[in-house]
């Protein structure tokens, strides 16, 4: 027997009973998820739709035209770019000082807490009918207290400028609560000697955080900003509770652009090609983040 | 305990036998099994059974809004006693539905899934299911049953090549509502004056338009939106109003993209910024009418219903404005019938048949127009309040200048009046973002692909 072939052989005998131990997941994993996966990339290779159930093999016609001739779909990729470039430096920063802040252990830190977090758990309906109504522009609360203080009411979710940065407020309230928690772990990791080693070297709190803590907290934070610009591009429930992606587009998001031309509009295959752009995407993120964590580990 | 060793090989088969029957039995397919006797299997005993005296449970999707989706359950519920009394061994189950196009693409896709019944409200996307053969013809399923056809009043019926696929119990047409208070405020008597034409429509906004000491709009006299399907639906009367079409009347091309077009989109444009009637960045029109938010709203009669529950709303209607002629649109409610076996098909007549039975009393409560001669004789929807306000629809109905909304084949996406392409073309104009020419110009190009694939669907009112 070749060399190789008989180490694999010793080495699944050896591990026999740990294998067959990850069956069930390899069955469910591959029922639920890997079938769809390949589905739909032999369905996005094909001109199936509602009204065409017999479809042909188009090869990459449809990758073909996302790219070079869909205006639409490259549109609202830009939104969801935009939509992720207003949240994720936002919610790091934001999460950040809330993890710094209760970290300290100040008074009613743990009030706080409660309080940051409370938002995370509550469904995305819930938080897109309440600011739909806190937005509106007659009768929300936001507007009525700009009127009351002689301010201009603001056309949150009614003009094409203000709609993204209005939900990516209302992500930011959501969500900045999970950013917290995580950070907050992470900093309760790090050894208080450092920090009371720096703070012997004569650095102050504000030169202990960023040179100190926030170094320590990079894995951290790198794994932050990979699941956020993840979960930011995947932008689907408030889009479809609060605007339906208007005004005239400019909340339009991809995985809502998904969900409309297959479910609404029957073209499952074409839909599945934007989804499996969109996948590439998000895969390229989450590579350069493992190059990012690698290099971490190396130096 | 007694404890058995087992080897490796064994415990293998027992892991790999175990989930593969999981697996087979989620797919829902049996594993086979051995020496199963013919007593044993279900088909035996399925066929000792008389299907006469098996229950049959149907599935009758609601897709409205309140309060006709409640009234529309109850009524379900009362049919399903009388059936009951009667010893019929069948029961219907009522979903709501806030959204019909997912789960019909969904049975579309898989095969299976449909409900039997659907009473629906517009039905104008239903063109991929009547194409398929899903949503069936109802002729001769509900003459089967004793249906009369003779008894619908005139123009209520929509065909397809001599053929109906929904029967209407409801019909619609627009109007325009009038906050009394706000015109008696204004001096404005509706009775005298009543704004008949489109440029009557902005004198009276104007002078009911509120503003405060900066200028700002505090309460517009007409309503009208900066995105969406409102302006596009006031677009596209306007169109018609002018003399051109969104569609043309034989389907196949669009007819907007000239002077009517671009009058329509400036008379829209102008609400906002030339005459200062409307508020662009108003939201949820029909909350902002039944609030007293707005002085004038161009709606359908199933606005009729809220407006008269709102406590302190003063109201009346009008006819829809004429430009060079006078022109609107509908999107009738419909019951559909979708396939299935044959006697479920004959269940789905039945309620339908009994529905409509009962039609008068159904609408009674509502700004719903009863469509056959008996309802509107009922002593209930004879006196009741809505009447005051639905002789626009009746009058449109009665000279004929209403018409369905265009149906395409392809569904939703590409409804004229309703659907994506006409919202995220027009959305750019009355956001200022590209000019009115193009586009109209983007817009006809997109319609012209479209109608390339498949024309409309052509729909004759009977």
């Amino acid at each position: 027997m070749i060399p190789a072939l008989h180490i694999i052989k010793r080495r699944l005998e050896r591990n026999f009973i740990g294998y067959s131990f990850t069956l069930p997941f390899i069955i469910l994993f591959s029922v639920f998820v890997l079938y769809p996966i390949v589905s739909g990339l032999l369905l996005s290779s094909t001109d199936y739709t509602l009204m065409k159930p017999q479809s042909s093999f188009v090869g990459l016609k449809n990758y073909i035209k996302l790219i070079t001739e869909d205006n639409y779909f490259r549109k609202y990729f830009i939104n969801t770019i935009y939509y992720t470039v207003l949240v994720v430096p936002a919610r790091l920063l934001l999460g950040l000082f809330l993890a710094n802040y209760v970290n300290r252990r100040m008074i009613g830190f743990s009030f706080s807490r409660v309080i940051i977090f409370a938002p995370y758990v509550l469904s995305v309906s819930v938080i897109g009918l309440v600011w739909g109504w806190l937005y509106d522009w007659q009768y929300g609360l936001i507007n009525t207290t700009l009127k009351f203080i002689g301010l201009s009411p603001i056309p949150w979710l009614s003009t094409s400028q203000t709609v993204m940065p209005a939900l990516a407020l209302v992500s930011l309230w959501a969500d900045v609560g999970f950013d917290m928690i995580i950070l907050l772990a992470a900093m309760q990791d790090i050894p208080t000697e450092v920090i009371e080693a720096a703070k012997v070297d004569g650095a102050n709190g504000w030169q202990s955080f960023w040179q100190i803590t926030v170094p320590l907290l990079r894995p951290v934070i790198i794994m932050l900003i990979t699941i956020n610009i993840i979960s930011c591009m995947r932008l689907f429930g408030l889009v479809f509770v609060m605007t339906d992606g208007g005004p005239a587009g400019s909340s339009m998001s991809v995985a809502y652009h998904i969900y409309r031309t297959a479910f609404r509009q029957g073209d499952f295959s074409y839909g599945s090609a934007m989804g499996f752009i969109l996948m590439a995407f998000l895969l390229v993120i989450t590579i350069i983040r493992q190059l990012l964590i690698r290099s971490d580990t190396a130096t | 305990m007694n404890n058995k060793n087992i080897n490796r090989r064994e415990f293998l088969r027992i892991v790999a036998t175990g989930a593969m029957s999981t697996a087979l039995a989620a797919c829902g397919i049996n594993p086979p099994q051995e020496a199963s006797t013919p007593e044993s299997s279900t088909e035996i005993v399925a066929t000792s059974i008389p299907p006469s005296t098996q229950p049959l449970q149907l599935e009758c999707w609601i897709h409205r809004g309140d309060p006709q989706a409640s009234a529309i359950e109850s009524y379900v519920q009362r049919y399903n006693k009388e059936l009951a009394e009667k010893g019929e061994p069948v029961t219907w189950v009522t979903t709501v539905q806030p959204s019909v196009i997912e789960p019909l693409t969904a049975a579309f896709s898989a095969g299976s899934g449909f409900p039997d019944l659907m009473i629906d409200s517009t039905g104008e996307w239903m063109g991929p299911f009547i194409k398929s053969g899903w949503q069936v013809e109802l002729n001769s399923l509900l003459e089967s049953v004793g249906f009369d056809w003779g008894q619908m009043l005139p123009n209520t019926r929509w065909q397809i090549d001599g053929k109906d696929y929904f029967l209407h119990y409801n019909i619609t047409a627009f109007l325009m509502y009038i906050n009394l208070d706000h015109a008696n405020e204004a001096g404005l008597d509706l009775a005298k004056s009543p704004p008949d034409t489109w440029d009557a429509v902005v004198e009276w906004a104007q002078k009911m338009t509120k503003t405060d000491s900066n200028g700002n709009i505090v309460r517009p006299g007409f309503l009208n939106l900066g995105s969406g399907i409102h302006p596009a639906v006031i677009w596209a009367t306007l169109v018609e109003g002018y003399g051109g079409n969104v569609i043309t009347p034989d389907g196949k091309g669009p007819n907007f993209n000239n002077e009517a077009g671009i009058k329509a989109a400036q008379w829209v444009l102008d609400t906002f910024h030339r005459w200062k009637i409307s508020d662009i960045n108003m939201q949820d029109r029909y909350k902002q009418w039944v609030s007293g938010a707005a002085s004038m709203f161009f709606s359908g009669n199933w606005v009729i219903a809220n407006s008269i529950q709102q406590e302190g709303l003063n109201f009346d209607v009008w006819r829809v404005p004429r430009a060079d002629r006078i022109y609107s649109t509908c999107a009738n409610e419909s019951i559909q019938i979708f396939k299935g076996e044959e006697n479920r098909m004959k269940e789905a007549a039945k309620l339908t048949k009994w529905f409509i039975d009962h039609n008068g009393e159904y609408s009674a409560p509502f700004g719903d127009i009863a469509v056959t001669k008996a309802a509107v004789e009922h002593p209930d929807y004879k006196n009741r309040v809505a009447n005051k306000y639905t002789w626009p629809v009746m009058e449109a109905y009665d000279q004929a200048y209403v018409y369905p909304w265009p149906m395409h084949p392809q569904g939703p996406l590409f409804l004229p009046y309703s659907g994506e392409v006409i919202i995220r073309n027009m959305d750019l104009i009355w956001q200022g973002q590209i000019s009115i020419e193009e586009g109209l110009k983007n817009f006809e190009k997109e319609v012209i692909d479209i109608l390339a694939q498949e024309p409309i669907i052509p729909i004759t009112v009977v």
